[in-house]
């Protein structure tokens, strides 16, 4: 058996087993890439999304001038294509992470990135919130704050997993263009063995790779929304 | 009848309730537990300003039953939401239980609303949160000791007959236990106050007399102040004391809710009055031309509504004998608006028409209502 899927190995896969420890170093790094930016990022863009909710018309904190401009800021930065971003940001992460090359220099834009999508996706999460909940509340003289976290986010849960799951995927897919451009991990190692070398067993390896993360993540999204959602 | 049911209640309270208590159930009525004054409120639209209140007066006394009547629009949503404030009105004064609202900080008015309940047309429960979590919510946030939540939890769950579904989501309940599961929650601070924001709007009409029931049996039980807003004239004949009604942002009539029911001043008034007695359709009938040309003979048709203390005087034969009219019955019902009869009956009167006139005014120095079906009250109403 052992020896069946060594040969089949050699036979259809000859690079990766080649390249075996290069695989490895690169799942590593796209794994702590998705890691690191997902914990910084999506803390931001849920801070953000719920800023930007409560500032809104008929919310918590009412101030439309404030939400305006935050709006103009996350819309701004989500037209900007990512591998542009990079290179616009490239400054700006030499600064902060003293590279703009490798894993480190990668996490830079990839959180700046996936805020505004993060921040615009529990937006909408929130907002789908029954106001008269809201308004109970306030009726029974509970405070905002207690509001905003005992209220409006545990009430909100299943549509913010949902968001969460979806900017999880969407960062798997910035590593992978981070990777394009010197990030390292999976990304890097499809376009520079797979494409570059017509590679194809490196690429389909790569493909297959992401394939099942993303299924895993959206795979526990669903059980966790399915747990929260009564 | 009238002074029968005078007496019943007497000797009943007198009965059940201790003597000294009382002493406290006359000095209620004295006692204003909320005081609206000269409330101004207008919503500054796209569509162009609305006045939602203007310069509105209300007392509502301790441990009454008050109801709001209006269509929607009228205001009366704004009107309940100023006295715990969430709305809060461009003038005038809101004082509840001795306290003036407006000059209150927003820790104290938050302290304040919570001795004020409230509950929703659409319940506005905790969807994430069992029965048990959504009841002891207030309590949680008020820091309360664990023990006493789950003691405070219990009895009120007892209080709203839900003892059973402790443990269930809102998902599972029905319309009407979510009503009680809002009730309960609203009472957990054990407030003096409970506002009722179309509260039985979203029920069939069993569900709604239940959870009517409940709110009498607080009432007395806790000696609750309890404000009901809604645009169901039978709520307020079954559970309502006094009565305002509005219309356009203005309180057009208010008083006991008998006095209005059997003496209706305004249209919008007897409007309301109408929707009680049900019988919108006989009106629409009795209108309608080739009815009346089949079987009136362009006599007209009136509706008579006699309150309880001139029911059982015997005007219809009065009308037949004194003036020497024809007088035929179409329709009668009884109702009964804080357990004081009124009646209401549908006649089509045949004569010559100064007869009938006199006939008229006679019944209306009787103090018997009476409204021609066949003059536009319905086609007001479709307007």
């Amino acid at each position: 058996m052992k020896v069946f899927f060594s040969e089949f190995l050699n036979k259809y896969f000859p690079n990766i087993v080649e390249l075996q420890n290069y695989l490895y170093s690169s799942v590593r790094e796209t794994l702590v890439m998705i890691v690191i930016t997902g914990a910084i990022g999506l803390t931001l863009g849920l801070f953000l999304g719920i800023v930007l909710v409560v500032s809104a018309k008929g919310g918590l904190y009412e101030s439309l001038r404030f939400h305006n401009v935050l709006e103009k800021i996350v819309n701004i930065v989500r037209s900007i294509p990512f591998v542009i971003l990079i290179a616009l940001l490239v400054t700006f992460t030499r600064f902060l992470v003293g590279t703009s090359i490798g894993v480190k220099g990668a996490i830079v834009p990839m959180v700046i990135g996936i805020i505004p999508l993060a921040s615009r996706l529990t937006e909408q999460a929130l907002s789908e919130m029954d106001k008269g909940v809201m308004e109970a509340a306030k009726a029974m003289g509970i405070s905002k704050p207690y509001i905003i976290f005992h209220v409006l986010i545990p009430e909100s849960l299943p549509g913010l997993v949902r968001a969460l799951v979806t900017c999880f995927i969407s960062l798997i897919g910035l590593t992978a263009m981070a990777g394009s451009v010197g990030g390292g991990g999976v990304g890097s190692f499809a376009i520079r063995y797979g494409y570059n070398r017509y590679m194809t067993d490196v690429t389909i390896v790569c493909v297959f790779f992401l394939l099942i993360l993303v299924s895993i993540v959206q795979g526990i999204g669903n059980r966790v929304v399915n747990k929260v959602t009564h | 009848m009238h002074t029968d049911r005078n007496t019943g209640g007497c000797a009943d309270k007198g009965f059940i309730r201790p003597v000294s208590r009382s002493l406290p159930l006359y000095i209620k009525t004295e006692i204003k537990m909320i005081k609206l004054q000269h409330l101004n409120k207008t919503f500054h639209t796209a569509g162009g300003d609305v006045e939602a209140l203007r310069d509105v007066s209300l007392d509502i006394p301790e441990g009454s039953i008050f109801g709001v009547i209006g269509y929607s629009g009228a205001g009366k949503s704004t009107l309940i939401r100023t006295i715990n404030l969430l709305e809060k009105p461009d003038s005038g004064e809101v004082i509840v239980d001795g306290e003036n609202l407006m000059d209150l900080s927003t820790g104290e008015l938050e302290k304040k609303r919570q001795k004020i309940g409230m509950i929703f047309q659409h319940f506005n429960l905790l969807k994430g949160k069992t029965v048990f979590e959504n009841v002891a919510f207030p309590l949680v946030y008020q820091k309360k000791k664990k023990k006493e939540i789950e003691e405070r939890v219990t009895e009120l769950l007892e209080l709203v007959d839900l003892s059973d579904k402790a443990k269930a989501y809102p998902s599972q309940l029905s319309g009407g236990q979510k009503q009680r599961v809002a009730i309960a929650r609203a009472l957990a601070a054990d407030p003096k106050i409970l506002l009722c924001d179309e509260a039985t709007s979203a029920l069939d009409p069993q569900t709604t007399a239940s959870i009517l029931q409940l709110l009498a049996r607080l009432n007395k039980k806790l000696n609750l102040t309890i404000v009901i807003i809604t645009h169901q004239m039978s709520v307020i004949r079954d559970i309502c004391e006094t009565v305002a009604v509005m219309e356009d942002g203005q309180v057009v009539e208010q008083g006991d809710s008998y006095k209005i029911f059997s003496e209706p001043e305004k249209d919008i008034t007897k409007r309301f009055v109408e929707t009680v007695f049900n019988n919108d359709e006989i009106s629409r009938l009795l209108t309608q031309k080739e009815l009346q040309d089949k079987f009136l003979n362009g006599d007209r048709a009136y509706h008579l509504i006699f309150r309880g203390d001139n029911a059982n005087k015997p005007y219809i034969a009065d009308l037949v004998r004194k003036f020497d009219l024809d007088v035929s019955i179409i329709f009668g019902s009884i109702e009964f608006v804080s357990n004081r009869p009124i009646g209401s009956l549908y006649v089509v009167i045949n004569g010559s028409e100064r007869i009938i006139k006199e006939a008229i005014s006679f019944l209306r120095q009787e103090k018997v209502l009476v409204f021609p079906v066949s003059e536009p009250v319905l086609e007001e109403k479709v307007s």
